[in-house]
C-alpha cells in the first residue's frame, strides 16, 4: 500500500514536472515578440523638428515640421530563404517620443532581409478600409482624387532664395507605395527581441533622384512625377541599426 | 413611584432612540445606497471616428448627469455670476453668436484646447483649467448644497467635492455633446442627397481646388492641430498664436483648426473675430493669404501663391456646402439641455 502511494506520488510529480517544462517551452515559442523601434535622423544626426539646418543632395536647406506615415506588410526572410509575413499596419507620427510596434511570433534565428511598405497595399488603400480613428481620418486621401489614404505627409520649410517657404511632400495612390527592401544580416533572439529601424530623411531626396524643391516642386500631392520620384527614393530611407 | 420613574425613563429613552433613528433615515447623505455607477455608452454616429475615453475617468450615467448639471449651474462660479452655459449656449452651437467663443462641439476628440493650443492633454486637463483657473471654483459652495454631495457620491463614490471631480464630471458630459447629424453626416452615411451646388462645393472642399480638407478633415471638420493660415505676416499680441505658448518662431500665427459644424450660425470668424461673414472667410483663402515663414506648408502650393483663385460661382458653391454643416438636432437635443 505504502509503495503504491509512493508510486502514485512519483507519477504525479513526473507529470507535473513535464507539464511545467512543456508549458515553459510553449511559452518561449509562442510569445516570442519582436519590438520594432523607429527613430529618425538626417545623415546620422537625430532629427530635430522646425529647424532649417538640414541640407539635401540638391543643396536645399530645409527643416521638418511634420512626418506622419503608415508602415505595413512586413516580410522577413531568414538565412535559409524561408519567408515570414505580417499583415500589420502601423500609423507613425515621428514626433512621438519613441514609436515602437510589436510583431508576435517571428521564429528566432538568423535573417538576411526585411521588406515592408511605407504606405498601404491596394487592399487597404481604399476609403474607409482602415478603422475609423482620428489618425486615419486625418490621413484620408479625398475620393475626388482617387480615395484611400495618404501614405506619408512630410512637411517643413526650405530656403527659397533667402526666404523660408513651406514644402509638403505628400504621397498617395497605389502606384506610389514605397517598397522598402533592406538586405542585411540580422539575428532575432528569443523572448523580447528588438529591431531598431532608423529613417534617414535625406534619403527621400536622393538615390536615385536628386529631389530639388525649386525644380521638382514643393508640393507633391497632385504631381504624379514628384510622387514617383519620392516613392523610388523612399525604398532605402530605412536601415537596421 | 420607583417603577413609574423607571417606566418614564424607558419611554423617554426609547423615544429619543427612535427620534434619532428617524432623523438619520431622513438625511439622504447618511443613507446612501452602495456606490454603483452605470456605464454610459457615448452615442457616436458611424461616420465619426471612435472616441478615446481615458480609463481613469470612465463615462457613467451619474457622471454625465452631474457634469451636465454643473455646466448649467452658476454655483460653479465663485461669486455665482455665470455658468459654463452663459457663454456656451446650445441653440447657438454651444457658443455665443457674434463672439470668438469656441463652440463646445465634439470636444471629446480633441487633445489641444483654446484658440492658441495653450492647454494640451485630455478633456479632463482642459476642464481642470476651466474649473481652477478660468472660474476659480469655490467647492465649498457646492459642498454646502443639499443635493450636490449626493450627486458626487453617485458619480465618484465620495460626498467630498473637489475641483478634480468637478472637472471629471464636466469632461464626461462634454464627451457626450457630439454633433454627427448635419446634412454632411447624413450625406456621408447615404441618408441624404446634396443639391448640385452642395456637391460641387463638397468637391472644391475635398480636393486640391480648395484644399480645405488637409486641416478640416472629414468628418470632424478639424484635424485638431495648430496651423498658420496666413491671417497676418507680422505677429503681435494675441495674433502670435501658439508662439505665445511655445516661444518657437516656427509657431507664429498658429491656431487650432476649429470645427466647422454649425458655422452658418456664426457672425464672427477666426480667433479675433476679424471676419463677420462666411464670404469674407472664403475671400481670405481666395485672395487674402499673407505669407510668412510659419505659413502652413499646404498653403504654399505652386500656382496658388495668390490664393485659391476661385470664380464667384465656385465661391458660392463652396458656401452652399458649408451651410450643410448645420446640425439642428445637436442644437435642440434635450440630452444636452439645462437639467436644473
Amino acid at each position: 500500500m505504502r509503495t503504491s502511494i509512493l508510486l502514485i506520488r512519483n507519477v504525479v510529480l513526473v507529470v507535473l514536472m513535464t507539464l511545467i517544462v512543456s508549458s515553459c517551452k510553449k511559452k518561449d515559442d509562442d510569445e516570442n515578440k519582436l519590438n520594432l523601434n523607429l527613430s529618425f535622423a538626417v545623415d546620422g544626426s537625430k532629427l530635430e523638428f522646425n529647424s532649417i539646418k538640414y541640407v539635401n543632395a540638391a543643396a536645399n536647406n530645409y527643416s521638418v515640421s511634420k512626418l506622419h506615415f503608415y508602415i505595413s506588410a512586413f516580410e522577413f526572410e531568414n538565412a535559409d530563404g524561408n519567408k515570414f509575413t505580417f499583415d500589420s499596419i502601423f500609423y507613425v507620427d515621428a514626433a512621438t517620443q519613441t514609436p515602437s510596434f510589436g510583431l508576435e511570433g517571428l521564429p528566432v534565428g538568423n535573417y538576411k532581409s526585411l521588406r515592408f511598405l511605407i504606405g498601404l497595399d491596394s487592399l487597404h488603400n481604399i476609403s474607409h478600409a482602415l478603422p475609423n480613428t482620428i489618425d486615419n481620418e486625418n490621413m484620408s486621401w479625398p475620393d475626388m482624387m482617387g480615395g484611400g489614404y495618404h501614405f506619408m505627409k512630410l512637411e517643413g520649410n526650405f530656403m527659397d532664395g533667402g526666404n523660408p517657404t513651406g514644402y509638403a511632400m505628400h504621397l498617395g495612390k497605389n502606384v506610389h507605395v514605397v517598397q522598402v527592401n533592406i538586405q542585411k544580416d540580422f539575428k532575432i533572439s528569443g523572448g523580447a527581441a528588438a529591431l531598431n529601424l532608423e529613417m534617414n530623411i535625406n534619403e527621400w531626396f536622393s538615390n536615385p533622384h536628386n529631389y530639388d524643391f525649386n525644380v521638382d516642386g514643393n508640393y507633391s500631392m497632385s504631381d504624379s512625377v514628384a510622387m514617383s520620384k519620392l516613392a523610388l527614393n523612399g525604398k532605402d530611407v530605412f536601415n537596421i541599426q | 413611584m420607583k417603577l413609574k420613574v423607571i417606566f418614564t425613563v424607558l419611554v423617554v429613552g426609547l423615544l429619543t432612540v427612535l427620534a434619532c433613528k428617524k432623523d438619520k433615515d431622513d438625511d439622504p447623505i447618511n443613507n446612501l445606497p452602495p456606490y454603483n455607477p452605470t456605464p454610459y455608452t457615448i452615442n457616436t454616429p458611424s461616420n465619426l471616428p471612435a472616441m478615446n475615453v481615458p480609463s481613469f475617468n470612465p463615462t457613467t450615467v451619474e457622471g454625465v448627469y452631474l457634469g451636465r448639471k454643473l455646466y448649467y449651474d452658476k454655483l460653479l462660479h465663485p461669486t455665482g455670476t455665470s455658468s459654463c452655459s452663459s457663454c456656451h449656449i446650445q441653440s447657438q452651437g454651444f457658443a455665443v453668436t457674434g463672439t470668438n467663443i469656441i463652440p463646445h462641439v465634439n470636444l471629446g476628440y480633441q487633445n489641444k484646447f483654446l484658440w492658441n493650443g495653450e492647454i494640451q492633454g485630455t478633456l479632463e486637463d482642459a476642464m481642470m483649467f476651466e474649473v481652477e483657473t478660468f472660474f476659480g471654483t469655490d467647492v465649498s459652495r457646492l459642498q454646502k448644497d443639499s443635493l450636490y454631495p449626493i450627486l458626487f457620491y453617485k458619480a465618484f463614490g465620495s460626498t467630498t467635492i473637489d475641483t478634480k471631480k468637478c472637472a471629471y464630471a464636466l469632461a464626461q458630459f462634454l464627451r457626450t455633446v457630439v454633433s454627427g447629424n448635419s446634412k454632411l453626416d447624413r450625406f456621408i452615411r447615404h441618408e441624404a442627397l446634396f443639391t448640385p451646388d452642395e456637391i460641387q462645393g463638397f468637391n472644391i472642399f475635398f480636393s486640391e481646388k480648395g484644399d480645405c480638407f488637409h486641416c478640416h478633415s472629414l468628418s470632424l471638420t478639424s484635424d485638431g492641430d495648430l496651423h498658420n493660415i496666413g491671417l497676418d505676416s507680422v505677429f503681435t499680441g494675441v495674433n502670435a498664436g501658439y508662439y505665445n505658448v511655445s516661444h518657437n518662431a516656427a509657431d507664429y500665427g498658429k491656431f487650432r483648426t476649429p470645427s466647422l459644424r454649425n458655422t452658418a450660425l456664426k457672425t464672427t470668424f477666426m480667433h479675433d473675430a476679424r471676419f463677420t461673414t462666411l464670404d469674407q472667410v472664403i475671400e481670405h483663402y481666395n485672395t487674402g493669404v499673407k505669407h510668412s515663414p510659419s505659413l502652413d506648408p499646404v498653403m504654399t502650393k505652386p500656382g496658388k501663391e495668390l490664393g485659391l483663385q476661385l470664380t464667384p460661382l465656385e465661391k458660392q458653391k463652396l458656401k452652399a456646402f458649408l451651410l450643410t454643416l448645420t446640425d439642428s438636432t445637436f442644437l435642440t437635443n434635450p440630452d444636452f439641455s439645462n437639467p436644473n
